[in-house]
């Protein structure tokens, strides 16, 4: 059986008197890369801050390699790489010692890994952060995740503020990172796109629920999208309990479901529906989050 | 790993440590120049009665001098907490293989350390100065009614520290409030006064809060808004 990385249990959190969630249960199997998707607002930092021991959620627990994240030790800590949300790292520092710093904290501390990054990116040692773009940054934090090499890596919307080269770099870098070492990821990221060419498993959250916990490949197999024409241009497929989420455009109707194309049609019969243009379209991560969460 | 914190305390604060003990050594040395002149109209001991006579142009060391701790305190705490605070960066910090209490008290020690050794140059030389023109009776006397600004100085640095760590704005205003009174305290002044009976008192008010940046560090670890 594989090893639990991150196992959160009954996890209850609130700000003030309103309620983040209720209940979220979700574990990270050893080697596995983890997304975490959600609209704005829905506790993604949260968990992440939960995570990483930066706040006490209201009920609830949540371990990692066994531990509690409100109480981690330093052997755990060392093998936790951790990235915060806009790459932050300390700005007053150059190339040089940013990795000084850090070198005297891992014991398997690779400089070469780090430099070799830095190099690629014609980075210069002695560059200060704070006189870098969010993209060098981006690649900065990387290549101290690399230098660090840890076992579990915790990114904080890690796309957030890249340009679409930086982005698929980061991602590149990462998933030969964590495959090639067995890494465990847990991330959270806006852009759902890069997700798609990184995870392996998927938590989808709405405000105060989960709406998807499982394998990506999985969910993209069973979850479907038909779009299909019809004479009348006000119906609301929404309470259908075979259908997820449904949008229209005049006649023209967009259902998401885990139901198969026979079952949707066998339901429209039903109702006495004279269906036209009936199409599956193939989707995207995103596609698939948006059908799934609702476009607002 | 504590000589590495102590490299990154020590890139964030190095230029305001300069800067600020350069403007102490720049206030000691114009305050010795003015002495120099005293001494040389009206001699040495002539001059010395003066000051313990009160003639208020006369009193040389309670002058600016006396807010240079303040302002050595507050630059070295805000050198080294406000880069900390910006972005959360003190997630940073704590997320090192470090427990969390010895990471923040590692910093804390650093800040007095330094704080210490910025005392050190500017009120060793305004000592070393202060020896070269009157007896060393008189230097200690001088030092010793010196003592409540020097903790004074203390007293803002550890202040500093709690509010950096403070989670909510309220909270941190509540806090510069009490910091502005308690603080306040150090430099009520009088002309001649001996300190020698306050000190104690003084020092453990001068100490107390850097143990509060366990409360507040506790409140920042529990993610309070």
């Amino acid at each position: 059986m594989e090893e639990n990385v991150i196992e959160c249990k009954n996890l209850t959190h609130y700000y003030g008197s309103r309620l983040i969630y209720e209940n979220l249960n979700f574990s990270v199997k050893k080697g596995h890369i983890m997304g975490l998707l959600g609209k704005n607002g829905c506790g993604k930092t949260t968990t992440i801050n939960i995570l990483n021991g930066f706040l006490q959620p209201r009920s609830g627990e949540c371990l990692i390699y066994g531990e509690s994240t409100q109480n981690l030790s330093p052997e755990t800590k060392r093998r936790l790489g951790y990235l915060i949300e806009g790459h932050i790292q300390y700005s007053f520092m150059n190339i040089y010692q940013i990795e000084k710093f850090y070198s005297g904290f891992y014991k398997n501390w690779n400089r070469d890994a780090y430099f070799e990054l830095m190099n690629r990116m014609k980075i210069l040692p002695s560059q200060k952060v704070s006189s870098m773009s969010c993209g060098q940054r981006a690649q900065v934090a990387l290549g101290l995740i690399l230098a660090q090499d840890p076992d579990l890596l915790i990114l904080d919307d890690f796309s957030l503020g890249l340009d679409p080269g930086y982005r698929r770099l980061f991602v590149d870098h990462m998933r030969e990172y964590a495959k090639s070492g067995n890494k465990t990821v847990f991330l959270t990221s806006h852009i759902i796109q890069d997700m798609e060419r990184l995870i392996d498993d998927v938590l989808i959250m709405d405000y105060n629920r989960v709406l998807m916990r499982g394998s990506a490949s999985e969910f993209m197999e069973k979850f479907h999208q038909f779009t299909f024409d019809l004479d009348r241009d006000d119906l609301d497929f929404k309470s259908d309990p075979l259908i997820v989420e449904a949008d229209r455009i005049k006649n023209h109707y967009e259902i998401y479901t885990y139901a198969s194309d026979n079952e949707v049609k066998a339901m429209l019969e039903t109702k006495g529906l004279a269906y036209r243009n009936f199409a599956s379209v193939k989707m995207t991560l995103e596609d698939a989050f948006i059908g799934l969460t609702g476009k607002y | 790993m504590i000589l590495h914190l102590f490299y990154k305390e020590w890139l964030k604060t190095r230029w305001a440590a300069f800067f600020v003990s350069l403007v102490g050594l720049a206030i000691v040395v114009y305050i010795f120049l003015d002495v120099d002149n005293n001494v040389r109209m009206k001699g040495s001991f002539n001059y010395l009665m003066s000051v313990f006579y009160g003639i208020p142009q006369a009193n040389y060391y309670n002058s600016l001098i006396k807010y240079v701790p303040l302002l050595i305190g507050i630059c070295i705490g805000l050198s080294q907490y406000v880069p900390e605070v910006l972005d959360k960066r003190i997630k940073l910090t704590l997320h090192l293989p470090l427990r969390n209490t010895i990471a923040l008290y590692t910093m804390l020690c650093y800040g007095f350390l330094l704080l210490i050794l910025s005392y050190g140059v500017v009120f060793g030389t305004f000592f070393y100065l202060n020896n070269s023109y009157f007896p060393f009776e008189e230097s200690l006397a001088v030092l010793t009614s010196m003592m409540p600004w020097l903790l004074g100085g203390i007293a803002a640095y550890f202040m500093i520290a709690m509010i950096a760590m403070e989670p909510n704005l309220f909270y941190q205003f509540i806090y510069a409030l009490v910091a502005y009174y308690l603080v306040k305290q150090f430099y009520i002044g009088v002309e001649h006064a001996d300190t020698r009976h306050i000190i104690p008192a003084l020092a453990i008010m001068a100490f107390v809060p850097c143990t509060a940046l366990l409360y507040t560090s506790y409140r920042f670890m529990k993610g309070e808004r």
